[in-house]
């Protein structure tokens, strides 16, 4: 087995926001991008924990995100119809 | 940045496509499917509300699971649909990232199935399942080879199961007790 699915721990919360409604592990592992039924994507240091970078897009709350393949770009869904992609310039 | 707009609704899933030049959305008239090198209007696959989509490793297919229309196989360069039936509304589509394989499951998880995607773009059916209904469950999710997928679910307590890929029988399953 590749990985250990069970070698985990709670790591972040949503910080007030009322929930996750979006993740996506950077291509590097490096970053967990988490969307929280608000205008802001956070990027997640995955060797701290900590927030590394916010995105605020004003194009309603967001939720869903992902990664392209090569990690230099992502993608956030929003509730008003609009997509948003961007250089994550990481 | 590119914001592209549609109308109003809710885009609960989005996925670049596993060459970077495409982006696909779960919206509420199908799944959107974006060419990003173009600037033409996107392309709208199914009927009714989509609720989950998936590129197909090695198949230049997208999967895309609607309320209304059933789960359907959409061939990129045909334009072509092949309907997956397999007895329910499918809710999540979870793409496997190193066969041809996608996995079709109710929100729940009380049913899931493992689906090949064959080079003509049509479905077969590896295997089929029913789990026990639990509170709630999060989407399952692959390990990086493919071989197993995990998911955690909520029913008097915090569990991680690991499928076997292959045959869909639990592999292992651990009580994770509760978040802080």
């Amino acid at each position: 087995m590749s990985g250990d699915p069970f070698a985990f721990q709670w790591i972040i919360e949503s910080g007030g926001r009322k929930h996750f409604t979006g993740v996506a592990f950077h291509p590097s592992g490096a970053y967990l991008a988490a969307t929280s039924n608000d205008e802001a994507v956070k990027l997640y240091d995955t060797a701290t924990w900590q927030v590394a970078r916010t995105f605020t897009w004003n194009v309603g709350r967001l939720r869903s995100v992902a990664f392209s393949p090569d990690g230099t770009r992502a993608a956030v869904g929003s509730d008003t119809g609009k997509v948003v992609i961007w250089d994550v310039d990481l | 940045m590119q914001v592209l707009t549609t109308r109003k609704q809710k885009f609960d899933q989005v996925t670049f496509s596993p060459e970077g030049t495409r982006l696909a959305a779960a919206g509420e008239d199908g799944a959107y499917l974006w060419t990003l090198t173009e600037t033409t209007d996107p392309r709208v696959i199914g009927r009714g509300v989509a609720s989950g989509i998936g590129f197909v490793t090695g198949r230049d297919c997208l999967v895309v699971s609607t309320g209304l229309g059933g789960s359907v196989i959409h061939s990129l360069p045909g334009g072509t649909d092949h309907v997956i039936d397999i007895g329910y509304p499918v809710r999540v589509v979870t793409p496997c990232p190193t066969k041809p394989l996608v996995l079709l499951s109710q929100t729940m998880f009380e049913r899931v199935a493992c689906v090949e995607v064959t080079a003509a773009g049509e479905g077969r059916v590896k295997w089929a399942r029913e789990t026990k209904r639990v509170v709630s469950s999060s989407n399952p999710v692959f390990g990086p080879d493919g071989d197993w997928f995990a998911r955690v679910s909520a029913d008097g307590g915090w569990h991680v199961s690991v499928t076997a890929t292959a045959t869909g029988k639990d592999r292992r399953s651990v009580d994770i007790g509760t978040p802080p």
